[in-house]
């Protein structure tokens, strides 16, 4: 225990052991000096983290709003525009994103009882889910749609519209579908480096914050596309 | 549980507790309930609550295809609205479902519940209201109609003629290019709306109509302007023309010079 490790401060009764210890990284995993103990830390982490997901519940309301001002004012444009997406890709996903979301609540699961290696399997598949979503996403929806015009605002160029206004429709589909597919992407960076660290053995019974907090930012993502599919794919 | 090292250093904790009645390394109780964050989901609840999501999804997907099924093969058309709340309610309902088993909530303190709830009062804050006026914005027209010039809107539903007596939209039938009925109806508001884009599209008879509607504004501005002003005195030069304005009193020869 060097005096730089715990700023100047004799040890705490929380300081991890030596380095060279044998323990795994999730035995002797400190906990911050201003808490008493990690389910304080554990329960900090997660006030917190709620306190971010209210954030972004708030920044997909704005896109909520939109879509109702949007859809009362041009309900024609939004039929029809509706009818130019695949309900079929549409459910896949949403599949696939509970699959995920489940795959991440079994992953701390394995971390609560210490099953180090269903918990690697758990998080690699939820990593191959959002990879499939995405892919999914972007052959799929976005190319194909890109392609023949059905293009948002001023890009628009679909020559077969049946709606004057059906280039809001798109706007509004790209940037709710959008910012959706960047917050997949983000949440499967975050459970790519948190599974990076169960390689290190840093999750186990009780100390299991990264994936929790992880896996709340996961289940929000679908979240949003449970509300997301539906006004999407299933108007008429 | 706490930390063994926790305890303290003097003596046997359970000893000092009862000696005292409270334990004095955790006077206000903060361990007693320490374990509320750390529920352990059986995997049958976890399978059980993954397969009513994947059958709501299911169920949504079927509601909306029986629809079309319904309104293809019978004839018969189910107001949006039915739509709308089914899919809607699904959604609801599986959404509290990961909410409260897969993010823990039904298990966690109840501080994180009271937060998400706040957030969702405002995201019903900002989308009640903005649906009200929204929703509301024909009916407050009719009734100010006439008393408004087009503004922000665009002239949504200003136009006089847009409702009928009974302060509905007045629906027009669209017809298509060759003048056949597409069977479709549009709000006098959307004629409106194009009316102004076509007439935006012409570039001088915007101009023409935008020249006269400023001129006319400037026209009774002025009126009103004179009717408001006080009686001229005397010795206010009202003709521009007079030559008391620029040339001095005593300018015999009407040179400018003295």
């Amino acid at each position: 225990m060097t005096s730089i490790e715990t700023g100047g401060n004799p040890p705490q009764h929380n300081q991890q052991p030596p380095a060279l210890s044998t323990e795994p990284r999730w035995k002797r995993q400190p906990f911050a000096n201003h808490w008493r103990s990690h389910a304080e830390d554990f329960d900090a982490c997660k006030i917190g983290m709620w306190l971010f997901l209210t954030t972004e519940v708030l920044l997909f309301a704005g896109i909520f709003v939109a879509y109702a001002v949007f859809r009362m004012w041009y309900p024609e444009a939004f039929a029809n525009g509706s009818h130019h997406l695949d309900v079929h890709w549409g459910a896949l996903n949403t599949v696939i994103l509970l699959i995920s979301s489940f795959t991440v609540a079994a992953s701390i699961r394995n971390a609560q009882l210490n099953q180090q290696g269903l918990l690697k399997i758990n998080l690699s598949i939820t990593l191959v889910c959002a990879l499939l979503f995405m892919i999914i996403k972007f052959t799929f929806e976005y190319a194909p749609k890109w392609a023949e015009g059905k293009r948002p605002g001023v890009w628009f160029s679909y020559p077969f519209a049946a709606d004057p206004n059906e280039h809001i429709w798109w706007s509004l589909y790209y940037t709710a579908t959008g910012i959706h597919a960047l917050h997949v992407l983000i949440g499967a960076g975050v459970l790519f480096v948190v599974l990076l660290k169960s390689f290190k053995g840093w999750y186990g019974p009780k100390h299991y914050t990264g994936i929790e907090v992880a896996g709340l930012y996961w289940h929000l993502v679908d979240v949003i596309w449970i509300f997301l599919f539906p006004l999407l794919y299933l108007i008429h | 549980m706490a930390d063994q090292q926790h305890q303290g250093p003097a003596g046997s904790p359970t000893s000092e507790k009862e000696k005292l009645g409270f334990d004095p390394h955790d006077p206000h109780g903060f361990h007693e309930g320490e374990e509320h964050g750390h529920h352990i989901l059986s995997m049958r609840m976890l399978v059980v609550i993954l397969a009513l999501l994947l059958a709501l999804t299911g169920l949504t997907v079927g509601s909306a295809q029986a629809e079309i099924i319904i309104a293809e093969e019978l004839g018969i058309s189910i107001p949006q609205w039915v739509n709308v709340t089914i899919a809607m309610t699904i959604a609801t309902v599986k959404a509290i479902l990961v909410v409260a088993f897969f993010m823990q909530l039904y298990y966690d303190t109840k501080l994180n519940t009271m937060i998400l709830l706040f957030c969702l009062l405002t995201f019903g804050l900002f989308i009640g209201f903005t649906s009200i006026d929204m929703g509301n914005r024909d009916r407050i027209y009719s009734w100010k109609d006439g008393q408004h010039t087009p503004g922000g809107t665009g002239g949504l539903g200003l136009e006089r003629g847009a409702f009928d007596s009974d302060r509905n939209p007045r629906r027009t039938t669209v017809t298509g290019p060759d003048g056949e009925d597409t069977g479709r109806t549009r709000r006098a508001s959307e004629e409106v709306a194009g009316a102004i884009t076509d007439y935006s599209a012409d570039p001088d008879v915007a101009r023409t109509r935008i020249d006269a509607d400023v001129l006319e504004r400037l026209e009774r501005y002025q009126e009103r302007r004179r009717a408001q002003r006080p009686a001229a005195s005397p010795n206010r030069v009202t003709d521009l023309s007079s030559p008391r304005l620029f040339a001095p009193p005593d300018d015999e020869d009407g040179d400018g010079n003295n």
